[in-house]
């Protein structure tokens, strides 16, 4: 089975319409009752949003998993002169014991002013198990919405990596509503915010159904003047019993002028849960960088590691080694030219 | 005649629908030293949770029966005040509560009259230094930030203070270093007379050099495999659970 | 095994459950006016400067609205509720010259018995006046004053002025410019420099009749060096019209002073409070507020620290139980302004019946604070489903050098520690108060002792239930 190449030829972004066995991607993928519905699914940033994209969409497809399918799909987006605003549109529907990575890649090309918006909407049947991986990638001035919406049933599993390291001005959102008994979603959210740019994230999980777990990690870098507002919430509806629900951030601030906000809620109305959060910002922990050094290391190498594994419990939630790498080398890159 | 304890009849006990133990006969009179041996998964600490009225725990058949009176039905608590006593293996933390004021709660509790605060402090000091137990941790809160054997001490010193008929040890020696090994048996040692008993739950030897048992038991799969003396024990020390588990499959 | 449903127990309040007949001296016509407020100033004897400063407050308050977060405050009518009433007597100096009605509320309340017990001197409130006001010979010999509010308006006008209403402004929020409008009673402590009281300092507040509104003014000025705890601990019986309580709470720590400012608040079932308690700490200044939230219908309660001195400290420790028909919103707030400035907030809360406990943090970091630690520590139990508990913390560091930590646990009684304690002999019923009152210890443990009790009392239930 071939990878499908979504790579951008027409006046629209859209990715090139393919079917295989397991699987189907392209305007017939789903039937548009079904694309209706799951279009309205809700997302993390909120209907707004939602329904400006949805109306003025130029990228984007409907998918529909069936199948196990081992290799990630990866749609890969470029803004560049020709397409400066990419609006994409996506509804997925991963079907029952189906098993699935998509990766979305957010790429830029030359010098601009780009806009970027885009709702992926998911719906995961029983047992399946779905992976998304959202990428931006490459140094850039632009306005960057990220915003996703999942839909759980009985037992589905899914993961939501977000990598947010490149946009002026990033806004991040994910909504996940575990309905279904057993389901249980994991959210890791890398970011890197330098110079002047803005992070604004908003992740909800909703418990409804028994039994159900869910996981918000963020891990991230401020330096210089960067901001970054992350916004969690873990919501225990009433009857979700014996659900966990648990959310980290874990901030290293370098500037003299950053500006870092967190509110991790946690609702409840069910007694028979766990929910915990935890946050810490700072520094480098002076005794692990002694340790490094200690080890013949010097100051800057060492802090390199430090900070670079700061971002490996996320890191490690993506399984495509080539992929991981292209963004730890990304990090790297950036960080090459700080103070830190 | 020495009065019986505990009779154990038949018993079959479930969780979540999954059968874990089968046909448990036991009976254990005043003075004796039972052992519960097998290996790891047999059902041991299962056992000896059943017997104590663990709630997750549901009987599907049989009875136990303490001092002539059925407690099958009955809660913990109820069990404890009739004079059970079970040493946990892993002793749950309570933070806010500490080990004196708990201990001297339980006492009045099960002697149903309020233990004098002087008095019983007094006797706890005197409980806690024949463990080599550090005084202070009796003001410090129930095994939180306990190290695996301070919880082990803490356990051998509530039964100590609680005098139970009946106490049973669910591996206390698991996580013990030498010292420590050698204290808790003579705390075990130091309890042990004619009128009460144990139930010593282990899966190595190590804790039975000390002591010698009356009765041993081999539980394998849920089922009681073997009955017999002390020389059970050097049975398996030599040749470990193996020729049980022959046995255990044709019980099945 | 069969499982019987939990049943839960309201607590018991007939202890507080009692009233004196009404019969007061004066009492203003119920709804807001400019005359109404103009009145309470005559009454008092105010200087004019205060007479103006409160219809400038009454101003703020018709033009602002109420806050747009929190628990709903629409049972709330101010037009109802009388602001101001005077009981038939006047200053007493002391505890035998007071008239008997009056006399027999607090005897109930236990506070000559306190008085004996070594406590420095007791400012009593009766329906919004000082009734009773002693001050042991050894505090006052220390220089330090202790008095109400409005003999301190007269008294020490200069550093009232100085002082009053300035960290709580009027135009903060509704509630303080309405404060600041029809303030009556409270409490105003100045303790100099280098001067340590060693017993603490408390106070009472009361409600009696129907209607009435408490707005108490404690005003705390802590010169450098020096240190005090203070104790305020409120009770009101129960009526059916709606009280409200919008008292102030300003605490000026000086330069390496210390205070402690802790609190019971057991307002009964139909009170809503709403208090503003703010401190302004200076230069390694420490401030330590301690606080048991049981009773009032409503709360909306955050104590706030200003970190203003360099190395300066502030320490929240609190519990919040929330029973049927309560919600409880309360939290704490820090603002690191300056270098090397610490923090901690502890909160527990429980929810029981229905109740709703909100948890509110915040923790800032100015952009010029360098070397701040903070934590942050929530943790809540629920009892039963049919209650809500949420936490709601902020964190907003514009310092890159500050070491921030939260964390937050939310969950029930764990089945496996309470089948431990039954192993023991110890009762279903009772295990579960023991590891309710264990989760409450670290509160109980900053309490004086009557304090303590009075808490352990408060957290009284009856359950019945089956565990697994």
């Amino acid at each position: 089975m071939t990878i499908p190449s979504l790579n951008v030829a027409e006046k629209e972004q859209r990715p090139q319409s393919s079917k295989s066995n397991g699987y189907e991607i392209g305007p017939s993928a789903l039937p548009s009752e079904q694309k209706r519905k799951i279009a309205r699914i809700q997302t993390g940033s909120g209907e707004n949003l939602s329904c400006f994209i949805v109306k003025n969409d130029n990228a984007g497809c409907s998918i529909r998993i069936d199948g196990q399918i081992k290799k990630p799909i990866e749609i890969a987006y470029e803004l560049n002169r020709e397409y400066p605003t990419i609006i994409d549109n996506t509804s997925i529907l991963i079907g029952k014991e189906a098993k699935a990575t998509i990766v979305q890649t957010y790429r830029v090309k030359g010098e601009g002013d780009f806009f970027h918006a885009g709702s992926t909407h998911v719906r995961v049947g029983p047992y399946a198990q779905f992976t998304l991986v959202q990428i931006q990638m490459t140094d850039s001035s632009t306005f960057d919405f990220q915003d996703t919406g999942f839909e759980l049933e009985e037992g589905a599993q899914v993961s939501l990596i977000q990598v947010l390291l490149d946009s002026q001005h990033t806004y991040a959102g994910a909504k996940a509503l575990l309905q279904g008994e057993g389901s249980s979603f994991h959210l890791g959210c890398i970011y890197l915010g330098d110079g002047i740019r803005t992070i604004d994230t908003n992740y909800v999980v909703e418990h409804h159904g028994k039994k159900t777990t869910s996981n918000i990690t963020a891990r991230g870098v401020l330096l210089d003047s960067a901001s970054k507002m992350f916004r969690g919430t873990i919501d225990f509806k009433s009857g979700t019993k014996g659900s966990k629900g648990s959310e980290e951030e874990f901030a290293l601030l370098f500037g003299p002028s950053v500006d870092n906000k967190s509110v991790p809620l946690i609702l409840c109305g069910e007694e028979d849960v766990e929910g915990a959060h935890a946050v810490s910002s700072g520094r480098i922990d002076a005794n692990a960088l002694l340790y490094l050094m200690s080890r013949g290391l010097d100051q800057k190498h060492s802090k390199k590691l430090l900070i670079k594994g700061q971002f490996f419990p996320v890191a490690k939630m993506i399984e495509d080694e080539v992929l991981r790498q292209e963004i730890l080398d990304t990090i790297e890159r950036r960080l090459e030219n700080h103070e830190y | 005649m020495a009065t019986e304890l505990l009779r154990v009849q038949d018993i079959a006990a479930e969780v979540q629908e999954k059968n874990l133990l089968e046909h448990i006969n036991l009976v254990i009179n005043e003075g004796e030293i039972h052992v519960l041996m097998g290996p790891n998964g047999a059902g041991k600490s299962t056992l000896g949770n059943v017997i104590m009225g663990h709630p997750s725990y549901h009987i599907s058949h049989g009875s136990v029966r303490f001092l002539g009176e059925d407690i099958t039905k009955m809660t913990p608590d109820k069990r404890a005040r009739k004079g059970l006593f079970l040493s946990f293996q892993n002793p749950e933390e309570v933070p806010g509560v500490s080990l004196e004021n708990f201990l001297r709660t339980a006492k009045s509790a099960i002697k149903g009259e309020e233990e004098n605060v002087f008095v019983f402090n007094l006797a706890l000091k005197k409980l806690m230094k024949t463990l080599d137990m550090d005084p202070s941790y009796a003001d410090r809160q129930l095994n939180v930030g306990f190290s695996g054997g301070e919880k082990k001490k803490s356990e051998i010193l509530q039964m100590l203070a609680l005098e139970p008929r009946l106490a049973i040890l669910d591996e206390t020696d698991s996580g013990l270093d030498i010292d420590a090994v050698r204290i808790v048996s003579q705390g075990i040692k130091a309890f042990h007379n004619k009128s009460n008993a144990l139930l010593i739950i282990t899966h190595n030897t190590k804790i039975l050099e000390n002591i010698t048992p009356d009765f041993v038991h081999i539980l394998v799969k849920g089922r009681l495999v073997a009955q017999g003396d002390a020389s059970l024990i050097r049975t398996i020390e030599q040749k470990g659970y193996a020729p049980f588990f022959e046995t255990q499959e044709m019980l099945s | 095994m069969s499982k019987k449903k939990t049943k839960l127990e309201e607590m018991d309040f007939s202890r507080y459950d009692f009233r004196n007949r009404e019969d007061p001296a004066y009492k203003v016509s119920n709804g807001l006016t400019k005359e109404i407020v103009s009145s309470i100033s005559q009454e008092k004897h105010d200087p004019s400067w205060m007479l103006d400063f409160r219809l400038h407050c009454l101003e703020i308050y018709d033009h602002l609205k109420l806050p747009s977060w929190g628990p709903s405050l629409k049972e709330l009518s101010l037009d109802e509720i009388a602001t101001y009433v005077k009981p038939r007597t006047t200053m007493k100096d002391s505890w035998e010259e007071v008239p008997l009605q009056i006399k027999d509320t607090f005897e109930r309340l236990g506070i000559p018995q306190a008085e004996r017990e070594s406590l420095a001197g007791v400012g009593a409130q009766y329906d919004s006046e000082v009734v009773y006001h002693n001050m042991q010979k050894e505090v006052s010999e220390q220089g330090v004053i202790y008095t109400d509010m409005e003999s301190a308006l007269t008294e020490h006008e200069d550093m009232v002025k100085k002082y009053f209403m300035k960290l709580v402004p009027p135009f903060d929020h509704k509630f303080a410019a309405l404060h600041g409008a029809v303030w009556s009673g409270g409490s105003f402590v100045y303790v100099p420099e280098g001067i340590h009281v060693k017993a603490p300092l408390q106070s009472y507040f009361r409600l009696n009749a129907a209607g009435a509104g408490q707005f108490e003014h404690t005003l705390i000025i802590l010169a450098p060096g020096s240190s005090l705890h203070f104790i305020e601990g409120c009770s009101a019986p129960k009526y059916n019209v709606l009280n409200l309580h919008a008292g102030c709470v300003e605490l000026y720590v000086g330069e390496g002073a210390r205070l402690r400012y802790s609190t019971i608040e057991n307002w009964s079932k139909n009170m809503m409070n709403l208090n503003t308690k703010r401190a302004k700490v200076e230069r390694n200044g420490t401030i330590e507020w301690v606080s048991g939230s049981f009773g009032s219908h409503i709360s909306m309660l955050y104590p706030s620290s200003l970190l203003v001195g360099e190395g300066a400290h502030s320490q929240y420790t609190g519990i919040t139980f929330a029973g049927k028909g309560q919600i409880l919103d309360t939290g704490a707030k820090v603002i690191h302004s300056a270098p090397n400035t610490t923090s901690s907030i502890s909160t527990k809360s429980i929810s029981k019946n229905g109740g709703v406990s909100i948890t509110r943090s915040q923790v800032s970091v100015a952009a010029k604070a360098f070397g701040v630690k903070s934590t942050v520590s929530c943790e809540s139990l629920m009892l039963d489903s049919l209650s809500r508990s949420d936490t709601i913390p902020a964190m907003d560091i514009k310092n890159d050098q500050a070491d921030i930590g939260h964390e937050a646990r939310i969950g029930r009684i764990s089945d496996q520690a309470i089948y431990y304690l039954m192993t023991r002999g110890i009762g279903e019923k009772d295990a579960r108060t023991l590891i309710v009152r264990g989760f409450a210890d670290p509160i109980a443990k900053e309490l004086p002792m009557e304090y303590a009790v009075e808490m352990n009392n408060l957290i009284n239930l009856e359950m019945e239930g089956s565990i697994g």
